[in-house]
Formats: structure tokens, C-alpha cells, sequence
């Protein structure tokens, strides 16, 4: 979010070259400068800046000027990020209400388009990258982790598939298997990466021999229920 | 030869564009968003009861730092945040588009906010002696 948000937002509006600068003279030689906006085309569309600095002072109409010029820009931009309707009207909320805020401290107001156009981006992908956090998880892939590990139900299965997984290795016919096997769940410490313990031929061959001895041991449980 | 239809001007979103114009806080200051981070989806120790990853988010505001967590229960989101920083009393406002809701702070700097619309909403922070700062909008 506002981390990737544009950097334009730090400082006064400079006066845009499309402005008129007009001091004023009090008889109490107080002095004051005012910015005019000054049609920077022939036509009678007012630029970007001028539109920014309209809306700077409170001009409602100049706010509306930006909307109806860039929101099928913002919108389009939103739509190709195929996000959700209720997330999609978010993000692009957001970015008018950003504006909004940093209309002010806008750098370069003839750039609108611009910031606009990032400004847009940066919010769909916080957007998009915050719905990850929703996603659902295999509860499977819960398991080991500290906190359900205190879990009593959760301890107790872990054991079961522990000694499940124990028993079968127990059963492998050939004392290679087992030493492969045992190497391959050393979780010591000081024990050296899989790769390095075991061959990716022994590992093929370990998981195949396991599988069998898996299903012979649950072969007379399945028969008894 | 052919007549094209008149193009339908995109006019989706056209009047939460329109009610975003609000010129009266202008005189505030912007807080540095620090960080706003997601915690990865296979990291389940920083899961909510709900299963989900709560969002991160931390403001800097000249001396008084600001972390915020937005949880999600339901259709609503919470947020929890803490105030930390050299401050005798702060006031912390919770803004969202066309209302505004004062929270209340701890001793502590403790702060939260329950049954949320998803949606944006942005922070006013106000402390005796110092200008009102904002924090950038973001969505919960």
C-alpha cells in the first residue's frame, strides 16, 4: 500500500507553469500572492494542473472535471487485475480517496495520469496480495507446527503416524532399506542434508518398499474393522 | 459503410469518486507508512482462529509510532493497534468514507475497532500541541 504509493506526495503544489502569478499590494504594505489558472490550451478543456489546483481550493467541479476524465482509465486499469466486484470497487475507491488526501502535496500536477495509473496499480496488488491471506490450507499441513503440537488430539495422532510409520520401517525385509530409512528421518541436528544421506534411486526405492509394508500393516486393521 | 454505437462512458464507481472530496483536512500532516506487510499464507503461527493471516501495517508520525493488525471475522474485520511513542494523550479517529468514529486508547496505547465493513478507511491521530496527522487510506 502506502509504501509503493506514489512519491508525490511530499510538499506544497508548486505553481504550475500554467499559472498566472498576481501580488497584491495592501496600504498596509501587507503583500500577497495568488495563483490564476490560466488555460494552458486553445480549447476551452482545462489541463490536468489547472483542473488539481481548482479542486485544491475547494472547487467541486474541478474535482468532478478529474473524475469524468480519468475514471474509465482507473477503472480500466482495476478491471484487468480480475479481482472480485466487492474487492475491485475497494481498490479503486481507494485510490480517489488518496488523491483526495494528496491532492495538496501533489509534485507535479500535470502528471496526474500518471500518478493516477500507479496509484491504481499499487492499490489492485495490495489488494490481490491481501486476498492470499484468505486462502484455505490442507489442515494436514498444520501438522508440526508448536502451536497445535500442545494440542492433546493433535500430540496423539502425530505419535500414531510416528509409530505407524516406525512399525512399517520394522517391517522392510532388507536391513539396507531400514538403514536407508532411518537415515532418511535422522532429524538430528548435526545430520547432513537428505541429499547427501541418501540417493535419490535409494529414496525412490525406500519410498516404494515402504508403501508396501504400509499396506500389509494396515491391511489386518482394515480386515478387522 | 458502417455505423458505430456512441462508446457507454465507464461511469462504475463515479459517485464514491464524487464523495471522496473532502478539502477540510487539508492543513494535516501524512504519516510514513513504515511497512504493510501479509504474512505468507503457509506460515500458520501467524493465523488467525479464522485461518487467516492478519495484515501488518506500521505508520511513523514524527516520534509516535502506529501498528495496526486487521483481522478478519466473517464478513467483518477487527483491528487492533498500538500507539507507541512520547505522547501524554492521543486521540486516535477512525475514518471511513462519509463517517468518522473516535476509538478509544489505553493507558497503554492499546486501541481496537470491531465489526468492520471491508472496505478503506484511513487514521486521524490528534496529540495536544502537535498537528493532526493522517495515515494513507488503506482496505480491510
Amino acid at each position: 500500500m502506502g509504501a509503493d504509493v506514489p512519491d508525490q506526495s511530499h510538499g506544497d503544489i508548486p505553481a504550475p507553469e500554467t499559472c498566472e502569478k498576481i501580488t497584491h499590494s495592501s496600504s498596509s504594505g501587507h503583500v500577497s500572492t495568488t495563483f490564476f489558472p490560466v488555460s494552458a490550451t486553445t480549447g476551452p478543456e482545462l489541463s490536468d494542473a489547472e483542473l488539481v489546483l481548482g479542486a485544491c481550493h475547494g472547487n467541486a467541479d474541478a474535482w468532478e472535471a478529474i473524475v469524468d476524465r480519468h475514471l474509465a482509465m482507473v477503472n480500466r486499469i482495476a478491471r484487468s487485475y480480475r479481482l472480485p466486484r466487492q474487492d475491485h470497487e475497494d481498490a479503486v475507491q481507494t485510490v480517489w480517496l488518496r488523491l483526495n488526501q494528496n491532492l495538496p502535496r501533489l509534485h507535479s500536477p500535470h502528471l496526474l495520469a500518471v500518478w493516477l495509473r500507479r496509484a491504481t496499480n499499487t492499490a489492485c496488488n495490495r489488494q490481490r496480495q491481501h486476498r492470499q491471506r484468505f486462502l484455505p490450507v490442507d489442515p494436514q499441513d498444520l501438522i508440526g507446527y508448536a502451536h497445535h503440537q500442545a494440542d492433546p488430539e493433535d500430540q496423539y495422532l502425530l505419535q500414531e503416524r510416528y509409530a505407524e510409520l516406525h512399525r512399517a520401517i520394522d517391517g522392510l525385509t532388507d536391513p539396507v532399506d531400514r538403514r536407508v530409512a532411518r537415515l532418511y528421518l535422522d532429524d538430528s541436528p548435526d545430520a547432513g542434508p537428505i541429499s547427501h544421506r541418501t540417493t535419490s534411486n535409494q529414496r525412490r526405492h525406500l519410498f516404494r518398499q515402504l508403501r508396501r509394508s504400509l499396506r500389509a500393516t494396515g491391511e489386518p486393521s482394515e480386515r478387522r474393522a | 459503410m458502417r455505423n458505430d454505437p456512441e462508446p457507454i462512458p465507464d461511469r462504475a464507481g463515479r459517485a464514491a469518486a464524487l464523495a471522496a472530496f473532502d478539502r477540510s483536512l487539508d492543513g494535516a500532516r501524512l504519516a510514513r507508512t513504515l511497512s504493510d506487510t501479509v504474512p505468507a499464507p503457509g506460515r500458520p503461527l501467524h493465523r488467525d482462529r479464522g485461518g487467516a493471516a492478519p495484515a501488518v501495517l506500521r505508520f511513523g508520525l514524527e516520534g509516535v509510532r502506529l501498528d495496526l493488525q486487521v483481522h478478519r471475522n466473517g464478513a467483518h474485520r477487527s483491528l487492533s493497534g498500538l500507539v507507541s511513542g512520547e505522547f501524554d494523550h492521543v486521540d486516535v479517529h477512525l475514518r471511513r468514507p462519509g463517517h468518522t468514529l473516535l476509538l478509544f486508547v489505553g493507558m497503554d496505547g492499546r486501541f481496537d475497532a470491531a465489526e468492520l465493513s471491508p472496505g478503506p478507511l484511513c487514521l486521524a491521530v490528534e496529540r495536544p500541541g502537535h498537528p493532526l496527522t493522517l495515515t494513507d487510506w488503506f482496505t480491510v
